[in-house]
């Protein structure tokens, strides 16, 4: 039989903490480097598989679906399609924690704004990239919304070039 | 193949366990399994173990508890897949027996949430995504950036598009969500072994609670749960020799198949995966296990299911995926009251994962509440109609894991 502690209602109790430590990951060499390179002149920055034709974005060095590498790099379309979206409610102080620390207090994230997250497919891609749909109220957002990527004003080619999407000219019939 | 059979089930009560250690409450499951199924812990030959890696601050439990579960001279072996892992053990221990490698072999899989300050967070997920991370940040990304991100991060992050995508497509609204959790507390009410427990609970007491991200409220999400699940399984010739008194689930087929890495890919660098509710995986496994227990169409041959759905939308999309219902139409039967627990197809009559979620245990306990619901021993939540033939999902790793297990009352023609 089991061990049963019918006796107590809560047990021992030990604290302790568990520090993740430093390690030293390697990196695959992939075309990151370029992405980030292209982003810096405004531009995005895909893989082409020659074996079935799917372009990724972020560009990635083979392709998962014919397991082949991949050589051929393209510059896709700035214009894409979102596919669906997130809106979050008006941030306030101590809603949104991030590995303990308040977003909204430590100023990475504004009081009271909405964000509304984009699930992005940049035309002729077959990856979909999530980021903020700006300058557009959360009610004027629909599934289908014609959108362009919207880049940081002096990009120096990092990451944080590709600040979000906004809402393209949208084509009504 | 030999045919297999679960001879033996026994979980913890599931919910805060702060009686208990995690060895505690994994022995309390085993030894719940192994009198169960009226056998004696002599008879076990070999335990299939797992839990989220790293989940309860200890990386590898088995090492401390498997004196605690009698495995002393035995072998055991432990298997991670992420929120699958408990889909996984059930599949592992299937293997051991159908292989012809053991005769009765235990499964057991387990969560202990409330040892961490953060529920998994720090060094579960954290070690899950801290060397992608980490790469990110070195190739530039700003910290608004990173809680834009965090807004909708880890696993209800990605559900949470995965519950959009499901509405665009589908046609389903918000209500539909609502409808599915408050079903989800309502059979919880019913589980003596259940979490977030609400009898009665209407769609409209879940529309009142918190948007936590739109589309996804607060009455929408999972607990984070501590408990346990185990199954025993035996061979057919084991069956004979030990003569169990009480009814066996025969497990009719198996299948398990990965997708991509659906959010940001190795290293961010990208993916193939344009809809987070595609879930192709959990197509292909149903597919297969469909094939191996000669079921050709699932809508009609099996009887009831425990779908892995730890957000209200999951257990529509899933659905679908395992051919209970046409592409984009689960939410009309859930309007109609098919899946509730005296309707035509009763999903999760357990509560499911949505009213329980001790991760590495969910998994399991899908496959074990299938063959109680087999057994006809789920008690309050048992289902009325006759259930001969049911299915057992799990979901997990970066949305792309999926394991299907279809059990019945009969063994194998």
């Amino acid at each position: 039989m089991a061990l049963i502690k019918e006796k107590f209602k809560e047990t021992k109790r030990v604290f302790g903490e568990w520090n993740v430590g430093a390690y030293r990951w390697k990196a695959p060499k992939g075309y990151l480097d370029e992405f980030i390179k292209a982003l810096g002149e405004k531009k995005i920055l895909g893989t082409l598989c020659s074996g079935c034709g799917r372009i990724y974005v972020p560009p990635r060095e083979f392709c998962s679906r014919c397991f082949r590498k991949i050589e051929t790099k393209t510059i896709v379309s700035n214009f894409g399609t979102l596919l669906a979206f997130l809106v979050s409610p008006p941030l306030t102080k101590g809603k949104v924690l991030i590995a303990g620390i308040d977003a909204v207090e430590s100023g990475w994230l504004k009081e009271g704004e909405e964000i509304i997250l984009g699930i992005v497919n940049f035309d002729g891609t077959s990856s979909k990239l999530v980021l903020p749909v700006l300058n557009v109220k959360p009610t004027d957002v629909f599934v289908g919304m014609r959108v362009r990527a919207v880049f940081s004003e002096e990009p120096k080619g990092s990451l944080s070039d590709l600040i979000g999407v906004e809402p393209a000219e949208q084509v009504k019939f | 193949m030999r045919r297999v059979a679960i001879i033996g089930c026994g979980q913890t009560k599931h919910g805060r366990r702060t009686d208990i250690n995690q060895a505690e409450m994994v022995s309390e499951a085993v030894w719940r399994a192994i009198e169960d199924a009226g056998i004696g812990i002599e008879d076990v030959e070999a335990f299939a173990v797992g839990n989220m890696q790293g989940f309860g601050g200890i990386a590898h439990p088995e090492m401390i508890f498997s004196d605690y579960i009698g495995a002393f001279g035995k072998p055991v072996q432990r298997v991670a897949t992420g929120g699958t892992v408990g889909g996984s053990v059930a599949q592992l221990a299937y293997y051991q027996v159908a292989s012809g490698m053991f005769d009765v072999v235990v499964a057991v899989a387990w969560e202990k949430h409330s040892d961490s300050a953060e529920p998994g967070a720090t060094t579960g997920l954290l070690h899950v995504a801290f060397a992608n991370l980490s790469y990110m940040f070195k190739k530039g990304l700003d910290m608004r950036s990173f809680a834009i991100m965090g807004l909708a991060g880890a696993a209800a992050g990605i559900s949470a598009y995965q519950a959009a995508q499901y509405m665009a497509k589908s046609g389903c609204r918000i209500d539909h969500y609502d409808m599915v959790a408050a079903k989800a507390r309502r059979n919880a009410a019913k589980n003596k072994y259940a979490h977030l427990k609400w009898p009665d609970c209407r769609p409209e007491d879940i529309a009142k609670t918190e948007m936590l991200i739109w589309p996804m409220r607060f009455g929408h999400v999972c607990p984070a749960s501590d408990g346990a699940s185990a199954i025993v399984l035996a061979s057919e010739d084991a069956i004979q020799r030990l003569k169990p008194e009480k009814p066996v689930a025969w497990i009719l087929g198996v299948a398990a198949y990965a997708d991509e890495e659906a959010d940001q890919g190795e290293s961010y660098q990208g993916t193939g995966v344009l809809d987070y509710s595609a879930q192709i995986g959990c197509i292909l496994s149903a597919k297969k296990a469909y094939e191996r227990a000669k079921i050709s169409d699932p809508r009609k041959e099996v009887d009831m299911a425990e779908i892995y759905a730890p957000f209200p939308h999951q257990e529509l999309m899933f659905s679908e995926k395992l051919g209970f219902f046409d592409e984009g139409t689960a939410w009309k039967a859930v309007e109609e009251g098919i899946t509730e627990i005296d309707g035509d197809f009763p999903i999760c009559p357990s509560g499911g994962v949505n009213a329980t979620n001790a991760i590495g245990s969910s998994g399991l306990q899908r496959v074990l509440e299938c063959a109680l619901q087999i057994m006809k021993k789920a008690e309050n939540h048992q289902v009325p109609k006759d259930v001969e033939v049911a299915v057992a999902h799990a979901w997990g790793g970066q949305v792309q894991f999926n394991t299907v297990t279809v059990l019945s009352d009969k063994p194998k023609r």
